[in-house]
């Protein structure tokens, strides 16, 4: 008697409990943080300076922006992979909708920004479509994916604090130093050539000082983003700041394409 | 008396649970449909946005590319289809011929140089494809409640829910229409 109610009511609890199965997603990772080089292609450097700037944007803005790098999207294409990643990380706040994704698939030479509904206006397509034709493609271009990875990245922090009106430390400054135009007609270079010359020239003709050696010496500082870090490529270890996305969604907002 | 007790408590329990199952069901079955009537919405959204684009694509073309009155009148006609179409069968259809006669209409402007540098097709083509891009998702996510309701409907007790909540017809699906991606050529 008594094993044949407990068989009745677990019989009965099963059935309430019934709910049609979601077939879960396969073949996508999960979230290591803001940033996730899975193809391994941004310095240790620049992948700090990325998190850092994310963790800043999130904690002054609460807007979320995800990095990521892969092999290959197929069999999806870009655009739809970025879209279903989206819907799994749920990038930005939930019900702000604050988020936008970059996604670079090295294999595929294909790279897609997806923008959530709440950042749409801050990042509209037209805007996505110029990041990625004019910051990013030029850089990738030459082979300088780090570089390219992290001014796209930056530009886009950059909109979304905008957006917020809110002022990021270092943001201006590595804004200069990756964010560029860079291809310049073969004129405006030369003019710009010949001017500098002409300004060494004379620099040179009429004081050759210590002053002069100190412009000419911050004249040149660049490079150096080897170092940087000790960050283990893949490890995902992070000094806190990072407990998974908001729960933000997309409506499929962005832009981008090949290279 | 007590196994009387032991009994009554029994049957008790397994009315309530009956009961309760069957609310649970009726409730289900109507939060799925109004899933699906949601996502639908987000589609429509999207579908008119791209119906807002269509005047002003097609006065631009028209400037440069007179040629293709046939396509004009097309896209228009299938514009006005969907504005006027009752049921959501026929707004999907009407979308899709319109998605199908749009791209065409893009892969006109291929012949046409100048048409191709001119600034305004160059921003209405770009919102076309956000707007395109849009669809696909909300299109998927739509296609997705579809399924999940009429699968539902599907099953023995759902298919009852289903009955008694008077929602008998299975959901539409929105297939994606068949894109063009070959350039037609221009007959002067």
């Amino acid at each position: 008697m008594k094993i044949r109610l407990e068989l009745v009511l677990t019989l009965l609890i099963g059935l309430f409990c019934f709910s049609p199965a979601s077939a879960e997603e396969a073949g996508f990772p999960a979230a290591q943080g803001y940033i996730n080089d899975f193809a391994n292609l941004l310095k240790p450097s620049d992948f700090q300076k990325l998190n850092g700037l994310a963790q800043a944007l999130d904690a002054k803005t609460t807007a979320e922006i995800a990095v990521v790098t892969l092999a290959t999207t197929k069999p999806y294409d870009i655009q739809d992979y970025s879209v279903r990643l989206y819907e799994k990380w749920k990038i930005g706040k939930a019900g702000k909708d604050n988020g936008v994704l970059l996604l670079v698939a090295i294999e595929d030479k294909k790279v897609w920004i997806t923008t959530g509904y709440g950042l749409e206006g801050a990042i509209p397509d037209a805007q996505a479509s110029e990041i990625y034709r004019n910051i990013i493609v030029p850089y990738f271009k030459k082979g300088e994916f780090s570089k390219g990875i992290s001014a796209g990245a930056i530009k886009l922090i950059d909109l979304a604090a905008r957006e917020y009106n809110a002022t990021i430390e270092d943001l201006p400054k590595l804004s200069k130093e990756y964010v560029r135009p860079v291809e310049k007609s073969p004129l405006a270079s030369f003019v710009e050539t010949l001017f500098t010359l002409i300004f060494f020239v004379l620099f040179f003709g009429f004081r050759l000082g210590l002053f002069g050696f100190l412009l000419f010496g911050t004249g040149r500082r660049r490079g150096g983003y080897w170092y940087g870090g000790g960050l283990s490529g893949n490890s995902g270890g992070f000094g806190g700041g990072f407990g998974g996305f908001g729960g933000g969604f997309t409506g499929g907002g962005g832009a981008g394409g090949g290279w | 008396m007590k196994k009387g007790t032991l009994i009554l408590i029994i049957v008790g329990v397994i009315l309530l649970s009956l009961i309760g199952w069957v609310i649970g069901g009726l409730n289900y079955v109507v939060i799925l449909d109004e899933n699906v009537n949601q996502s639908w919405a987000q589609v429509e959204n999207q579908l008119q946005r791209r119906n807002d684009l269509i005047p002003n694509l097609v006065n631009t073309v028209k400037g440069y590319a007179s040629h293709e009155r046939e396509l004009f009148t097309e896209v228009t006609q299938l514009r006005s289809q969907w504005a006027s179409a009752a049921t959501r069968g026929e707004k999907i259809t009407a979308a899709r011929e319109l998605g199908g006669a749009l791209s065409r209409l893009l892969l006109v402007a291929e012949n046409y140089p100048e048409l191709k540098a001119n600034q305004n097709f160059l921003t209405l083509q770009s919102q076309l494809e956000g707007t395109e891009n849009r669809i696909a998702v909300e299109r998927r996510r739509y296609n997705k409640s579809v399924e999940t309701f009429n699968a539902y409907r599907r099953t023995v007790f759902g298919s009852m829910f289903a009955a008694m909540r008077g929602l008998t017809k299975p959901a539409d699906y929105f297939e994606a229409e068949e894109r063009a991606t070959e350039v037609p050529e221009v007959k002067f």
